[in-house]
């Protein structure tokens, strides 16, 4: 009987492209090895752990807030008021549960997708990715299943706190399905996009970054673009509205049953938010798979190789000429360094390292700015307001985001002993760090600046609001800044610091407010008086509602030959001193609070780096 | 110049360094040997002001590492053995960036005199210009030596400074090292690469899972490893003769090993016997016709692996 015959023998892969087993099927696509493995590093990561219990800490210690704040008197009331207090907590717990679950799960996605393809490009494991039959689809697949799964056990991790508020009442069902699909909906798309961005950049932080600033542009950027189109007095179309997973969760609490358009009810809002966000993940990991893909060829074409001394790369056999090393790049000269090293170095520091990113960043924005200097009249209220509060917040975001990567990224890139074994005293490098990186986003205070200044010459805007925004802009770039550094030093990953950075402003300007606001108006009169310092101090270091506070009397007010009069906590005729005085002491309040933070954090700076002296 | 006194660290469980007492003296190149994870570069940090140790004392030029951080600074360059560069900067701006962080002066062209000097010590003049992260990895090596000479440190505390160069420039590294010697500088340097370490080192160390088995001159290292000289000798005859001179010659107080191969005996002496007469004697009185006879030097790696058991933390 004659041996079967051999089977003949597989191709060898040709010059350049990734070898394939056939195609995947989904199962493999997303529980595939790469899944197994990033389960199982995640799972011996410390910080996974924390993350959850931070999370889980956070949200019970917010709900034991809420339940208290809106409890405290009921055990004085009559028995059928006290019942109806408590009624009244369930769904307000529920509401405050489900938007801080969402903002949580939105910061912390980034961060935890982010670093996926960027330590595997700083650890070159990609090249040995590429010998083996896993297809890049099958690796984006698995990396993102397994931060899913991380960010479903934190959902998941909330929903004893959500069951239990069932104890004192009712809980609107809708609501909580709504708030767990847009959630989930908002991990996937931010997840995905941080893959993306990782597989293009090679610092997690800037993939995170990015990430967060392009969910931004998909989900808050249509709004804001609709309401400017109609000049802030018509309300968007609905399809608008559902590129927010926040807005739909918000038009669930206006009573379950708003008709958002005809035929459009708040269901099908949510609905089509959660598909909308489902959708960007999609594209979002379709793309990363394709960009991947030519990723590890590259590298495994052998990329230029600044930390290899190795041969380069010989050519194929089939007399491919090998892919060129390129020559050390040179200036033809080199700056002279003045003043301190580290402000000289961080001050140099590109925020973005891509020419090509950089330019389209900035096109992007002259573009935006064109857009909205034609389409809002100079001496359009509503143009001052988005020039004020837009800058405010661009710029306590991105203070808040590059911040603890002035320290993160040192050690990432192993700079950080150089720097530690240097003679520098620890409060020279914090404060050289923290005044360059306030100071590398000079462009933004200095055109909110040029705006107002351009608009009390023509007479628009009351001069005095120069000074209100100057004190606002500064503390609002300073704390971001330090409160940054204090946790870069604290936490050893800078995506880590950064998520948390933003968490504390977000817990600061978004969170207090709304609890305490939320807890107010549940509270019995005795309640509500305890809570009112508490409230004004919220809105007093909070700059959007200030900038409104101080905004408002200055475009109603702006010749120079009367003074505007305030309103502030009831009263509405207070003077521009009494106010000034107001902004100047919560606002110096913050900054003092940062520079007290980040001395403490210089004091304690050889604990943290764990030098002995 | 370093005195290090029952050092310990942990890191949670593990210790890295079990009670190390070591003092280097000025003009010394200590080299460091030891398996990955036995606790070199745990010792190296601690010394430049890096890491808290657990337990113990450690002196550079008399100040301890507990209270004189600063001091010590000044006096240690540390290089450690993956050298994290700047990318957006010049070769120039980073010497020039460390060299304002040790306080050296721009007044009257000081910084750029010296940077100029570490430039031209280590042979990247040409290289002034170049961007830090598009250098190959020799090079950025050969940086990291000229970040640690800038401020005049006393104290070298090299980790792995040959690792990824190529043998040009781990000759000139070597001969680097050897000048700075001459200048009167303690080194201490770390690597795998034992042969380099025998040539630069004056005295070594040899450190397994935070334990130090040795410190000491090389020549007592192999006295310490009962390490004897060796020597090759070739046989005219067959393998035979060689079997039978290798059963005679075993037998001899002053031999520790015979080994045969074909007409080849290798001969591995008693430690402290010195000379090879005796050999020749013994070889030519059984009969044998020596073809040749070639005296094998010393090797570190031979003393090392005798020294240590291979174990890791």
């Amino acid at each position: 009987m004659d041996a079967p015959a051999a089977p003949p023998a597989a191709p060898a892969n040709p010059a350049g492209s990734l070898p394939t087993a056939g195609r995947p099927g989904p199962l493999a696509v997303l529980f595939g090895p790469v899944f197994l493995k990033e389960m199982l590093v995640l799972g011996r990561h410390r910080s996974t752990y924390w993350t959850r219990a931070g999370f889980v800490l956070l949200l019970a210690g917010v709900a034991a807030l809420v339940f208290f704040g809106a409890t405290a008197d009921a055990s004085r009331l009559p028995g059928a008021s006290a019942l109806q207090t408590l009624q009244r907590v369930a769904p307000l717990l529920a509401n405050v549960l489900g938007f801080l679950q969402l903002t949580a799960i939105t910061l912390v996605a980034p961060g935890l997708a982010s670093s996926a393809v960027c330590d595997e490009k700083r650890a070159r494991t990609l090249p040995t990715l590429v010998t083996t039959p896993l297809s890049a689809l099958q690796i984006v697949g698995g990396k993102l299943t397994a931060r899913l799964a991380q960010l479903m056990l934190l959902v998941i991790s909330a929903a004893p706190l959500l069951l239990s508020v069932r104890v004192f009442g009712g809980l609107d069902a809708e609501f909580v399905a709504a708030s767990v699909a847009l959630t989930l909906g908002s991990a996937l798309a931010t997840a995905a996009l941080a893959l993306l961005f990782s597989t293009w950049h090679t610092r997690a932080a800037a993939a995170a970054a990015f990430a967060l600033a392009t969910y931004g542009l998909l989900t808050v950027a249509p709004f804001f673009t609709a309401m400017a189109i109609g000049q802030f007095r018509a309300p968007p179309p609905w399809f608008v509205t559902a590129t927010s997973p926040f807005l739909c969760l918000s038009a669930l609490l206006g009573g379950g049953r708003i008709v958002v358009a005809p035929g459009v009810g708040t269901t099908q809002l949510w609905l089509i938010g959660a598909a909308y966000q489902i959708a960007i993940g999609i594209a979002a990991a379709a793309l990363a798979a394709a960009s991947l893909r030519r990723v590890m060829l590259r590298e495994a074409a052998g990329r230029p190789d600044p930390g290899g001394e190795g041969p380069a790369p010989a050519a194929a056999g089939d007399g491919t000429p090998a892919p060129a090393v390129p020559a050390t790049k040179k200036r033809p000269s080199s700056r002279t360094l003045t003043g301190s090293p580290v402000f000289w170095r961080e001050y140099r520091r590109p925020a973005v390292k891509s020419r090509t990113a950089r330019r389209t960043l900035v096109a992007s924005v002259l573009l935006g700015l064109v857009w909205l200097y034609t389409h809002l009249p100079f001496h359009s209220e509503e143009l001052h307001y988005t020039v004020a509060l837009v800058s405010v917040g661009v710029l306590a975001l991105l203070n808040a985001q590059s911040a603890p990567g002035a320290v993160g990224v040192e050690r990432e890139a192993r700079t950080w002993d150089a720097l530690l074994t240097s003679r520098l005293s620890p409060a020279s490098i914090l404060f050289a760090k923290a005044g360059a990186a306030v100071a590398r986003v000079w462009y933004i205070p200095a055109y909110a600046l040029a705006h107002f200044g351009v608009a009390a010459f023509a007479g628009f805007v009351h001069p005095i609001f120069f000074l209100h925004l100057t004190l606002i802009l500064f503390a609002c770039g300073l704390l971001p800044v330090c409160t940054g550094l204090v946790l870069g030093l604290a936490v050893r990953k800078a995506t880590t610091a950064s998520s948390l950075n933003l968490l504390v402003l977000v817990g600061l300007w978004l969170v207090f407010p709304v609890l305490v606001g939320l807890m107010g108006s549940l509270a019995p009169p005795a309640g509500r008086h305890a809570l009112k310092p508490l409230a004004d101090a919220g809105l007093a270091i909070n700059p959007f509602p200030m900038i409104v506070f101080a905004l408002g009397p200055a475009l109603r007010t702006p010749s120079l030959a009367y003074w505007p009069r305030y309103e502030w906590l009831g009263r509405d005729d207070l003077d521009p001193l009494g106010f000034s005085v107001i902004l100047a002491g919560s606002f110096g309040a913050l900054s003092v609070i940062g520079l007290v933070a980040l001395l403490v954090a210089a004091r304690r700076f050889n604990r943290l780096t764990d030098r002995p002296s | 110049m370093i005195e290090i006194t029952d050092l310990t660290h942990r890191y949670g469980s593990l210790v890295a360094l079990d009670r190390l007492t070591l003092h280097i003296g000025p003009g010394e190149v200590f080299g460091f040997i030891g398996p990955n994870g036995a606790g070199k570069s745990t010792a190296m940090k601690i010394l430049a002001c890096l890491l808290r140790p657990t337990a113990g004392d450690a002196r550079v030029c008399g100040h301890r590492v507990h209270d004189s951080g600063d001091a010590i600074r000044g006096l240690v360059g540390y290089m450690p053995d993956f050298l994290g560069v700047y990318e957006d900067l010049t070769v120039d701006e980073y010497l020039q960036f460390f060299a304002a962080a040790f306080r050296i002066p721009a007044r009257n062209g000081k910084r750029a005199a010296v940077v100029d000097s570490v430039l031209q010590l280590t042979d990247l003049t040409a290289k002034r210009h170049a961007m830090v992260d598009s250098l190959s990895r020799g090079m950025q090596q050969r940086l990291g030596v000229a970040r640690v000479l800038l401020h005049e440190p006393q104290v070298l505390l090299l980790d792995e400074p040959a690792s990824g160069l190529d043998p040009r420039a781990r000759i000139e590294l070597r001969s680097l090292l050897t000048e700075l010697r001459n200048m009167g500088k303690c080194i201490m340097v770390s690597s795998h690469i034992l042969t380099e370490l025998a040539e630069m080192s004056t005295s070594i160390g040899i450190i397994e899972r935070g334990t130090l088995l040795f410190a000491g001159p090389i020549g007592e290292a192999f006295a310490r490893a009962g390490a004897g000289e060796r020597i090759a000798v070739t046989l005219e005859g067959g393998p035979a003769d060689a079997r039978a001179i290798a059963a005679d010659l075993a037998s001899d107080p002053r031999v520790r090993s015979v080994a045969a191969e074909d007409r080849s005996l290798t001969i591995e002496l008693a430690p402290a016997v010195n000379g090879h007469h005796f050999l020749i004697e013994a070889v030519i009185a059984r009969g044998g016709r020596i073809a040749s006879f070639t005296p094998r030097p010393l090797k570190l790696e031979e003393a090392f692996l005798r020294l240590t058991r291979g174990a890791v933390n």
